[in-house]
């Protein structure tokens, strides 16, 4: 049983203690319509999360063995020369979006103006299949990054807020109720010697009147 | 921002061809510096690394990733597949509600 809380056993303390129950059980609900909710979120995303992971699994190996085979197909030296005058731009942004007050990235990819370029001749087609594969595969690797952070943003504070539910449930309110029915009972204990107090010196007095 | 890409040969050269710019990186050593790098750079938004090396810098990966901080350090896996050791994020989901998802 959750011990009580020390304090003196007095009404102000009572009412006080009372007040403080009332905020405590409100805040209970709240915290938990709050975990209720951001576990809703967190299974949709963990559900998106997964399938991404599973593409990018099978997928990037895929790609990578795409410039393998362009390596090996023409000569490593032409690959990597094409490589080298190619320049693309690329840049992500990044901005925040709020799930359930918990702020999560979101990514986004803009590919700039290819530079330069490299011999159609002497590469393979390999090589420009591996360079489109990885195009079209990098935001899918993007929303991945995106997804993976939110799910671990999200666990954290599920952890939190799970753990603040259980010490209000478990430790706080119960505390608190029983401090207040100690208190209560101490008080009661108190009028009822003080009546009976009251009465023996009323009857003291009456005995020594007669 | 960025993208940044620490891995062995043949991934970073497949993604600088996309536009990132990665370092080559084989011994822990390596890994560690270029982690750190990558990581004090506020241009990049998002950091790759491959599994098998994030495997050699776990620790680092874990601290950055509990400080939430940026960049994202995304693994991801080798030009090999996806290794065996990943820690599945199926056991963060449990720790933190109980129940697989």
């Amino acid at each position: 049983m959750a011990n009580r809380l020390p304090v003196n056993p007095t009404r102000m303390e009572m009412l006080r203690l009372r007040k403080r129950l009332q905020v405590a059980v409100r805040g209970h609900k709240l915290l938990k319509d709050k975990l209720d909710g951001l576990m809703k979120e967190f299974m949709l995303i963990a559900r998106e999360y997964r399938k991404y992971r599973l593409e990018v699994d099978a997928e990037l190996p895929r790609v990578m063995k795409l410039f393998v085979l362009a390596e090996v197909t023409s000569s490593r030296l032409v690959t990597e020369d094409a490589l080298e005058s190619t320049r693309q731009e690329l840049t992500i942004t990044r901005s925040m979006r709020r799930v359930m007050s918990v702020s999560v990235p979101h990514l986004d990819i803009a590919f700039g103006e290819v530079q330069g370029g490299y011999s159609m001749v002497h590469t393979s087609i390999e090589l420009d299949q591996a360079i489109s594969g990885l195009r079209e595969f990098l935001p899918k690797l993007l929303k991945m990054a995106e997804l993976e952070e939110a799910v671990r943003l999200l666990c954290g504070e599920i952890e939190k807020t799970r753990r603040r539910v259980n010490a209000l449930e478990h430790s706080f309110i119960p505390r608190m109720r029983e401090t207040v029915k100690y208190i209560k009972n101490k008080l009661d204990e108190m009028e009822r010697s003080n009546t009976s107090r009251l009465m023996k010196i009323k009857d003291q007095r009456l005995a020594q009147e007669a | 921002m960025n993208i940044f890409v620490i891995g062995d040969n043949d991934t970073v050269l497949g993604f600088r061809l996309a536009g990132v710019r990665g370092s080559v990186v084989g011994e822990k050593d390596d890994a560690a510096l270029a982690l750190e790098n990558a990581l004090r750079d506020a241009s990049n938004g998002l950091v790759l690394v491959t599994e098998s090396i994030a495997h050699m810098v776990r620790e680092r990966v874990d601290m950055h990733r509990a400080s939430a901080g940026m960049p994202i350090v995304l693994e991801i896996p080798g030009a090999s597949g996806p290794s065996a050791s990943r820690v599945p994020i199926g056991d963060i989901v449990r720790k933190a509600v109980g129940v697989s998802v």
